[in-house]
């Protein structure tokens, strides 16, 4: 089912909100960039914190069930063109952690979700913990 | 050290060329400094818009210069070289992943870091301290784990 418009300010640019239309157990997918990812301490490769964390307390997402009602093949859509990689949480993983999830299409990417809210390291790694490859960098761990 | 274009660096003072068309750290010439990290920081500095897959920014020079007095001030010989990961609104972070200590610098604007560590005494959350430019606690946190890391040796000598 479509989502609902987001809610508007007086500028008409979307509110910080936790949409209702969103369940807790859909598929938010995040595309991860090769630089997220870095050495750990036993000598192999895993994702930064940042991959998970809130720049400017807003982190952008794409929102699974609007490709799959749309026909497009997810895991096509965030390697598209050069993405390497993505994860995917729940989205009552990230509203757990105390966050909001809302829906923010945006040109380009009408399935484009943003979550609001701080992100400390320590919620990054509850996050990260969360989460599971969904289109997965060969020899990089999630955590 | 300095990249890009013909640079003259005064002491302690960044200075970017009206000239410059590609954004370029700037460093005093007399510090030795890894030149993997001001590499990292120049690439991080001229990211396309959209890097990150949906609307991230470089890097601002603002803030890479920032990182660079920063290291330059916690700087100790012997502690390992940080890696670094661009955020997606021009913050950096610096971060080191060691046995027995995950150290991460979170510079999300000059003056505005924010420095988290985890050991086994923390536990898994950690320990987060917002940090404008007194840096002795990230400092404090070296030295302890490098007191930590020597000590074990010093004691089958």
């Amino acid at each position: 089912m479509p989502l609902t418009q987001p809610p508007l300010d007086e500028n008409g640019n979307i509110e910080p909100h936790d949409h209702d239309g969103i369940a807790d157990g859909d598929t938010i997918i995040r595309k991860i960039s090769h630089h997220f990812v870095v050495d750990d301490k036993n000598g192999g490769k895993r994702l930064s914190s940042m991959a998970f964390k809130a720049s400017n307390n807003e982190m952008s997402v794409d929102i699974e069930s609007l490709m799959l009602e749309d026909g497009i093949n997810p895991q096509e859509f965030v390697t598209t063109p050069v993405w390497i990689g993505s994860i995917s949480l729940m989205a009552g993983a990230f509203r757990s952690a105390g966050l909001m999830v809302g829906y923010e299409p945006v040109e380009g990417n009408p399935y484009h979700g943003e979550v609001w809210g701080k992100v400390t390291s320590s919620k990054s790694k509850t996050l990260a913990k969360a989460a599971n490859w969904y289109v997965p960098i060969s020899g990089v761990s999630v955590i | 050290m300095t990249t890009g274009a013909d640079i003259t660096a005064f002491s302690g003072d960044v200075i970017q060329l009206q000239t410059q068309t590609t954004p370029s750290v700037v460093v005093d010439s007399s510090v030795v400094w890894s030149q993997s990290v001001i590499d990292k920081l120049n690439l991080f500095c001229r990211l396309e818009e959209g890097w990150d897959g949906y609307n991230g920014k470089p890097v601002r020079l603002s803030t890479a210069n920032f990182v660079i007095k920063m290291l330059e001030r916690i700087y100790q010989p012997n502690f390992p070289e940080p890696q670094l990961v661009p955020g997606s609104n021009g913050d950096v972070q610096i971060e080191w992943h060691l046995e027995g200590l995950d150290l991460e610098l979170h510079c999300l604007s000059p003056y505005n870091v924010i420095a988290w560590r985890e050991t086994e005494a923390t536990g898994e959350d950690g320990e987060e301290v917002p940090i404008r430019a007194d840096f002795r606690t990230v400092m404090n946190w070296m030295n302890e784990y490098m007191e930590a890391d020597i000590a074990p040796h010093a004691a089958t000598a």
